[in-house]
């Protein structure tokens, strides 16, 4: 045996080249195993189950817009056939009326959406309809907070200061987005 | 201005030492940002596009439920079902789906109102079938859903 000379001994370091490949290794499992889920989307509240139908409530015409959409995804608003495009400005008229126009509502506090869509149309157009419905009201909130649409969107309700906006914004525009009971009918 | 000299003794290599990290923070950021999936659809799905897009508060749980045609047609055929967890079910079915689900979430978060029924479908199915599972969420009192949508970029 050779002795050993101090000046060529090797560094004294953990060979750690290998180290960027277990890590490589890790990274690829979890991108192979997991999916980025969408879980973003369009809410919407049910409305609560009526027990019995027998009680009629009486609502005045005018505070109510009703919105149908039939099975060849075409759209009534209010006795009128409407384009999809003009839905929104429809509904923000009608729910900002005050009482000006004898037709429209009296206040965004009576006005009531009423949408009943046939069993017939498809998801597409049915949340496209759902989704301009929001929007009238959402814009007409942030408008009424002086902020943009996209704002009004990310007010966080666990948020304190936030959530007071939001409650500020629901009481003077309540959603009172309401799906009619489907009709027990077939196509 | 003086001659260059070759150096003869620097070494080549590059040095990997940082690498590990580097990856390592490649590797968390996934790990953060994905979410592991509950259960593989078996339907197709094409998302619709919507613009008034929220995300679930984190207060709130979630329960899948994906409607669309099967992916396997030979063996599920082509009508559009219902799949929740891994199985495909009737409308009347999800009342038990749903309590089972629910009994899986922790206790303080079992009441319908911190429950988000998240409802995936296909944009080209009629809506009758969406029709039949509302109208048997509203009897079990689950009112909160969420209809997943893309977000609709701004042109």
């Amino acid at each position: 045996m050779a002795k050993k000379r101090k000046s060529k001994r090797p560094t004294e370091e953990v060979n750690s080249s290998s180290m960027a490949d277990i890590a490589f290794l890790l990274l690829i499992f979890f991108l192979v195993t997991t999916t980025i889920v969408n879980e973003k989307g369009v809410r919407f509240v049910l409305p609560k189950k009526v027990e019995n139908l027998t009680e009629d409530l009486k609502i005045p015409e005018r505070n109510m817009l009703k919105v149908l959409l039939n099975s060849s995804n075409k759209m009534l608003v209010g006795g009128q056939v409407v384009s999809i495009e003009r839905l929104k400005g429809k509904t923000k008229a009608f729910l900002s009326n005050r009482g000006k126009i004898k037709t429209l509502s009296d206040s965004p506090e009576k006005a009531i959406v009423s949408f009943k869509a046939d069993r017939g149309s498809d998801f597409k157009t049915y949340l496209m309809v759902l989704d301009e419905l929001k929007s009238s009201y959402h814009e007409l909130r942030a408008d009424y907070l002086n902020i943009t649409n996209g704002e009004y969107l990310k007010l966080d309700p666990m948020d304190a200061e936030e959530n007071a906006l939001l409650k500020q914004a629901k009481a003077e525009f309540p959603a009172t987005l309401s799906e009619a009971e489907p009709n027990d009918f077939k196509q | 201005m003086g001659k260059f000299r070759k150096k003869s003794a620097v070494s080549q290599s590059i040095p990997t030492a940082a690498l590990p990290d580097i990856i390592f923070i490649l590797l968390f950021f996934f790990m953060v940002a994905t979410k592991m999936r509950k259960a593989d659809p078996k339907v197709v799905i094409n998302e619709p596009i919507a613009t008034q897009i929220q995300g679930i508060p984190e207060t709130m749980e979630t329960i899948d439920l994906f409607i669309g045609k099967p992916k396997d047609a030979t063996k599920y055929g082509s009508a559009p079902l219902i799949q929740a967890g891994d199985k495909f079910i009737k409308p009347a079915a999800l009342r038990t789906y749903i309590s089972s689900a629910k009994s899986k979430l922790p206790r303080t978060k079992q009441s319908p109102g911190k429950i988000i029924i998240n409802i995936k479908m296909d944009e080209k199915l009629p809506i009758g079938i969406l029709i039949d599972v509302k109208q048997e969420l509203r009897k079990m009192g689950f009112r909160n859903l969420n209809y997943t949508a893309l977000k609709q970029t701004e042109q």
